[in-house]
C-alpha cells in the first residue's frame, strides 16, 4: 500500500481509479437500481394488472354464468346454455390464472381454490337443474336452482373478499415498492456521498502530501540561496518529492565538498604566498648581504695581499731569532746538570743525620715508660698502706670497745683488760708504721715526676731536629727535579727553535701562494657583486606576484567563509 | 360405503411422530391427500408399504423413515395451508404428493422454492410446468384424455356423453378427451364427487342414446353414475379415467366398466407382481394404480435421499436430474421426468374390469 500510494502520481491515478470506479459503481448502481425498480414494478404491475384482469374475468365471467344459467332455466334457449358453460369454463380459467399468478398469498390462494370450489358445486348443481328442466321436471329444476342461492351468496362474498385482498394487496404492494425505491436511493446516495468523502479525502491528502513537502523543500531551497549548505532535507516525503529532496541534499553535500576544498585550498595559496614572500625577501636580503660581503672579500682581499707581503718580511728576522735562541737553550742545559748533582749529594748527608736522630728518639721513648711504670707503682704502695692504716683504726677501737667490756666485767675482766691494752698498743705501732711509709712514697713519687717531664722535653727536641732535616731533604729534591725540568726544556728549546725554523720557511711560501689567491678572490668576487644584483631584482619581481597572490586567496577565502558548510 | 376407512391411522400420532424429526435423526416425508376418499386411502396405503419395506430393510442409512401424513381433503385451500405447513417444519424433506390435481395446483405454489413435492396421481394438465419444485409420477391428463379418446374411438364410440367432476382433474381429463374424441360429444355436464344428481344425468342418457359416457371423475361419484346406470338400464358403456380405478372395489357394479389405468396387478413384469404381493399381503387385496403410484413417488425420492441427503435443494436438483437416461425403476415403469415436472414415458393400460379385476381391454394396446 505504502509502494502504491508512495508517489503523488500513483496517488492520484489510485485515488482518481478509486473515485471513477466508486462513480462507476455508482452509476451502475443507480443505473441497476432504476433499471431493477422498473422491472420490478414493470413485472409487479403487470403482475397486478393480470391479477386484476383476471379477477375481473371471473367475477364477470360468474356473473354472465349465474346469469345464463337462470336463463335457461327460465326459457330453455340453448345459447343460454353455451353461455352458461363458456362463461363457466372462462371463470374456471380465470381462478386458474389466479392461481398460478405470482403475487398470491397462501390465504389467497386457499381463497381462490374455495371460489372454484363453490363455483364447481354450484355449477354441478345448476347442470343438473338444466338436465332436469330437460326432462320436463321444471318445478324440480327450480327447487335445486333455489337451494343453491346461499351458495351463490357465498360465492359473491367470497369473490368481493378477492377484491378487497387484492386491493389491500395493491396497498401492500405500493409500499413496499416505494421503500424499495427509497432503499435504492439511499444505497445510491450512499455510494455518490462514499464517492464525494473519498474524493475529498483523496483531495485532502493529495493536498498534504504536495504542500507539506513543497514547503519544506521551499524552505531547503532557500536555505540554499542563503548559503546555508548544512542544510538536509529528510522527512518522509512522496516519492518525486523524496527525488527532488535527496537531489537537493546531493547538490548541497557537493556544494558544501566544493566550499571545504575551496577552504583548503585558499589557506594553502596564502600560505604558500606568505613563505613566497618571505622568501623572497630572504634571498633579497641574503643576496644584499653577498654583495656586501663580497665588496668587504674585495677590500680584504687587497689588504691582505699587503698583509701577507709584510708577514713574508717579518718571517725572515723570526728564523734568526730562533737560532739565537737554540744556542742559549744548550747552556742552560749544562747549568742544569750540576745543580742537580750538588742536591744528590745533599740529600744522602742528611738522611744519615735522620737515622741517628730516630735512635734517639726510641732510647728516649724506653726511658719515659720505665718511669711511668715506676709511678704506678708507687701509688700502689700508697693505697696498700692506706688498707693498713685503716685497719689499725679498726683495731684501736675494737681494742676501747673489749677494755669497756672488761671494766664491767669487773674482775672477771681484769685479764681481758691486760690483752685488750696490748692490742691497742699494737694498733698504734702499725698506725706509725704506715704514716712512714707514705711519708716515704710521697718522696718517691715526687722524683719520678721531675724525671718523667725531663724525659718529654728530651723527646720533644728530638722531634723537631727530625722535623728539621726532613724539611731540608725535600727542599734538595725539589732543587733536583727543577733542574731536571729545566735542562729538559732547554734541549725541547732548541728542537723547537728548529722547527721554528723550517715552518717559517714554509710560511713563506704559503704566504706567496696565499696572496696570489687573494688577488684571485678579489676578481670573482667583484663579479659575485653583479649577479647578486641581478638576483635581487628578479626576488622584487616574485615578492609583487606572491602578494597578489595572497590578495586573492584571501578574497576566496571570505567568500568561502560567507557559506554555512557541514 | 368405504371399506378403507378403518384402516386411516389417527393424525395426530404421525404428527406427533414427525414433530421428532431432525436434521440427523429419522428422515422425515409430508404426504397429504384425501386419504377418505378411496382413491386417497390407496395412496396412502402404497406409501405406507413402501416406508415398512424401507425401514424393514434398515431405514435410510441407519435412520429411520418417518412420513407425515396429511389429510387435504382435496381441497384447495386446505392443500395450500399444510404445504406450508411442511415448508416450515424444517425436519421435512420432501413432500409425496399432493393426491388430487386441484390441491397439487393450490400446494405447488407453496413449494416452489421451498421443498420438493413429488405428485401421486394428480394429473392435471394444469399441473405441467407449475414449478420447478413440483414433480409427479402419473402422466398429464392431456396426454392420459388423448388415450382414452383413442381408446374410444377404436372402440367404435361415435355419440358420447362426457362428465365430469367439477374439479381440476375432472375438468382438465374431460376437456382434454372431448378436443381428442372424433365422434359427437352430446353433452358436457359437470357433477360433484358426491354422484349427487347421478340420477338426472342417466335418466337424460337413457332419452339421448349415447354409445359412450365418458366419466373424468372419481369412484364415488362413478359409482352412484353405475348404480343409476344399472337402475335406470342405461345401455352405454362407462369409461372412465385412473380416477375410476377405485370403482372396482363394487365389482358388481363395477363389472364391464372400461378404465384407462395408471397400473394393473395384473402387469406381468416382475417387479410389479412383487409388488402386488407384498400389497396383497399386507392390506389383503389388489393395489391399485393409486397405490403403486404413491409406492413409486415414495421409492424415487427415498432414492434421491439415498444419493445426496436430506437437504431441500440438494434433493429437488437430485430429483430434476433424473432424465430418461438417469431413470429408476419403479412398479408402473422407470421413473423418471421430463423439465416440466411431468414423467418420461408414462401411458395408461387400458382395462375393463372383470370380475373385481381391472383386466387389459380388447383394444388396449
Amino acid at each position: 500500500m505504502n509502494q502504491l500510494l508512495g508517489t503523488i502520481r500513483s496517488r492520484l491515478i489510485v485515488g482518481f481509479s478509486l473515485i471513477g470506479a466508486l462513480l462507476i459503481v455508482a452509476g451502475g448502481v443507480g443505473r441497476a437500481a432504476i433499471t431493477g425498480l422498473s422491472g420490478e414494478m414493470g413485472t409487479t404491475l403487470e403482475s397486478v394488472r393480470r391479477e386484476t384482469a383476471l379477477t375481473a374475468a371471473l367475477t364477470t365471467n360468474v356473473a354472465q354464468e349465474l346469469g345464463a344459467a337462470v336463463r335457461y332455466l327460465d326459457r330453455g334457449e340453448a345459447a343460454d346454455l353455451v353461455v352458461f358453460r363458456s362463461a363457466g369454463w372462462a371463470a374456471h380459467e380465470a381462478q386458474r390464472g389466479l392461481n398460478a399468478s405470482p403475487g398470491l398469498s397462501a390465504v389467497e390462494i386457499g381463497l381462490v381454490a374455495k371460489i372454484d370450489e363453490r363455483l364447481s358445486a354450484i355449477e354441478s348443481a345448476l347442470a343438473a337443474a338444466h338436465r332436469m328442466r330437460d326432462l320436463g321436471r321444471a318445478a324440480a329444476a327450480q327447487a335445486r336452482a333455489a337451494a343453491i342461492r346461499g351458495a351463490e351468496a357465498a360465492l359473491t362474498a367470497d369473490i368481493a373478499r378477492l377484491g378487497q385482498m387484492r386491493a389491500r394487496h395493491l396497498d401492500q404492494l405500493t409500499d413496499e415498492m416505494q421503500q424499495l425505491a427509497a432503499r435504492r436511493q439511499d444505497l445510491l446516495l450512499g455510494v455518490i456521498f462514499g464517492a464525494i468523502i473519498l474524493a475529498l479525502l483523496i483531495v485532502i491528502s493529495t493536498v498534504r502530501s504536495i504542500a507539506g513537502p513543497l514547503s519544506l523543500l521551499v524552505r531547503h531551497a532557500r536555505a540554499l540561496s542563503h548559503g546555508q549548505l548544512d542544510v538536509r532535507t529528510h522527512a518522509e516525503l512522496p516519492g518525486e518529492f523524496r527525488e527532488l529532496a535527496d537531489a537537493m541534499n546531493h547538490s548541497a553535500a557537493n556544494l558544501s565538498r566544493i566550499a571545504a576544498v575551496a577552504t583548503t585550498t585558499s589557506e594553502d595559496v596564502a600560505t604558500s604566498a606568505h613563505q613566497l614572500t618571505s622568501a623572497a625577501e630572504q634571498v633579497s636580503m641574503a643576496a644584499t648581504q653577498t654583495a656586501t660581503a663580497m665588496s668587504d672579500v674585495t677590500q680584504g682581499a687587497e689588504v691582505q695581499v699587503s698583509s701577507l707581503r709584510d708577514a713574508d718580511t717579518a718571517l725572515q728576522g723570526v728564523r734568526l731569532r730562533a737560532h739565537e735562541v737554540r744556542a742559549g737553550a744548550e747552556e742552560v742545559v749544562d747549568l742544569a746538570g750540576e745543580i742537580e748533582r750538588q742536591a744528590r749529594e745533599k740529600r744522602a748527608e742528611i738522611a744519615r743525620a735522620r737515622a741517628l736522630l730516630a735512635e734517639i728518639r726510641q732510647s728516649v721513648d724506653r726511658a719515659a715508660t720505665e718511669v711511668r711504670e715506676l709511678n704506678a707503682t708507687a701509688e700502689n704502695i700508697n693505697k696498700f698502706v692506706g688498707i693498713v692504716s685503716r685497719i689499725a683504726e679498726q683495731t684501736n677501737l675494737l681494742s676501747l670497745n673489749a677494755a669497756i667490756e672488761a671494766a664491767r666485767a669487773g674482775a672477771a675482766g681484769r685479764g681481758f683488760a691486760v690483752v685488750a691494752d696490748e692490742v691497742r698498743k699494737l694498733a698504734d705501732q702499725a698506725q706509725e708504721a704506715a704514716d712512714d711509709v707514705v711519708q716515704l712514697t710521697a718522696i718517691v713519687t715526687r722524683r719520678v715526676g721531675t724525671t718523667t717531664s725531663a724525659m718529654e722535653t728530651g723527646a720533644t727536641r728530638v722531634a723537631e731536629i727530625e722535623n728539621v732535616s726532613q724539611g731540608i731533604d725535600g727542599a734538595l729534591e725539589a732543587i733536583g727535579a727543577s733542574a731536571e725540568q729545566t735542562r729538559a726544556a732547554a734541549v725541547g728549546l732548541g728542537e723547537t727553535a728548529d722547527k721554528n725554523v723550517a715552518a717559517v720557511q714554509d710560511a713563506a711560501a704559503g704566504i706567496s701562494s696565499a696572496a696570489r689567491a687573494a688577488e684571485g678572490h678579489a676578481a670573482a668576487a667583484q663579479q659575485v657583486s653583479a649577479s647578486t644584483e641581478e638576483q635581487s631584482a628578479a626576488c622584487e619581481e616574485m615578492s609583487g606576484a606572491a602578494t597578489a597572490l595572497l590578495r586573492g586567496s584571501v578574497r576566496l577565502k571570505e567568500i568561502v567563509a560567507s557559506l554555512r558548510t557541514e | 360405503m368405504n371399506p378403507f376407512r378403518s384402516s386411516v391411522l389417527p393424525l395426530t400420532l404421525t404428527l406427533l411422530v414427525g414433530a421428532c424429526g431432525s436434521e440427523r435423526g429419522p428422515v422425515t416425508l409430508g404426504m397429504a391427500g384425501p386419504f377418505e376418499e378411496g382413491f386417497g386411502a390407496a395412496n396412502r396405503r402404497g406409501a405406507e408399504l413402501a416406508l415398512a419395506e424401507i425401514n424393514a430393510a434398515g431405514g435410510l442409512n441407519g435412520e429411520p423413515l418417518t412420513i407425515v401424513f396429511r389429510d387435504d381433503g382435496g381441497d384447495g385451500s386446505r392443500a395450500a395451508a399444510i404445504a406450508q405447513e411442511f415448508v416450515d417444519d424444517a425436519a421435512i424433506s420432501a413432500v409425496i404428493g399432493h393426491v388430487t390435481s386441484g390441491a397439487m395446483i393450490a400446494a405447488a405454489k407453496v413449494y416452489d422454492g421451498h421443498i420438493a413435492a413429488v405428485a401421486t396421481t394428480a394429473s392435471s394438465a394444469a399441473l405441467t410446468g407449475i414449478s420447478p419444485w413440483v414433480f409427479r409420477v402419473i402422466s398429464s391428463d392431456s396426454a392420459n384424455g388423448v388415450d382414452l379418446a383413442r381408446f374410444a374411438e377404436r372402440l367404435g364410440k361415435r355419440r358420447a356423453a362426457v362428465l365430469y367432476e367439477n374439479d381440476t382433474y375432472g375438468r382438465g381429463l374431460a376437456d382434454s378427451f372431448r378436443r381428442q374424441f372424433g365422434g359427437e360429444v352430446i353433452t358436457f355436464d359437470p357433477i360433484d364427487a358426491d354422484g349427487t344428481d347421478a340420477d338426472v344425468h342417466i335418466a337424460w342418457f337413457v332419452q339421448r342414446r349415447p354409445d359412450l359416457v365418458f366419466v373424468a371423475g372419481t369412484e364415488r361419484s362413478g359409482l352412484a353414475l353405475l348404480r343409476e346406470a344399472r337402475r335406470q338400464q342405461l345401455g352405454a358403456d362407462f369409461l372412465g379415467g385412473d380416477g375410476w380405478t377405485g370403482v372396482v372395489a363394487d365389482p358388481v357394479l363395477a363389472e364391464g366398466a372400461l378404465v384407462g389405468a395408471p397400473f394393473t396387478s395384473l402387469d406381468s413384469r416382475p417387479e410389479a407382481q412383487r409388488f402386488v404381493e407384498a400389497f396383497r399381503a399386507r392390506f389383503s387385496e389388489d393395489p391399485d394404480g393409486n397405490a403403486a403410484l404413491a409406492y413409486d413417488a415414495v421409492q424415487i425420492v427415498v432414492a434421491g435421499i439415498r444419493a445426496v441427503g436430506t437437504d431441500r435443494t440438494a434433493l429437488r436438483d437430485w430429483l430434476a436430474g433424473r432424465t430418461a437416461e438417469q431413470a429408476i425403476p419403479g412398479v408402473t415403469g422407470a421413473l423418471a421426468f421430463h423439465a416440466s415436472g411431468d414423467p418420461v414415458g408414462k401411458s395408461f393400460v387400458m382395462t375393463r374390469i372383470r370380475n373385481g379385476t381391472l383386466a387389459p381391454a380388447e383394444g388396449a394396446r
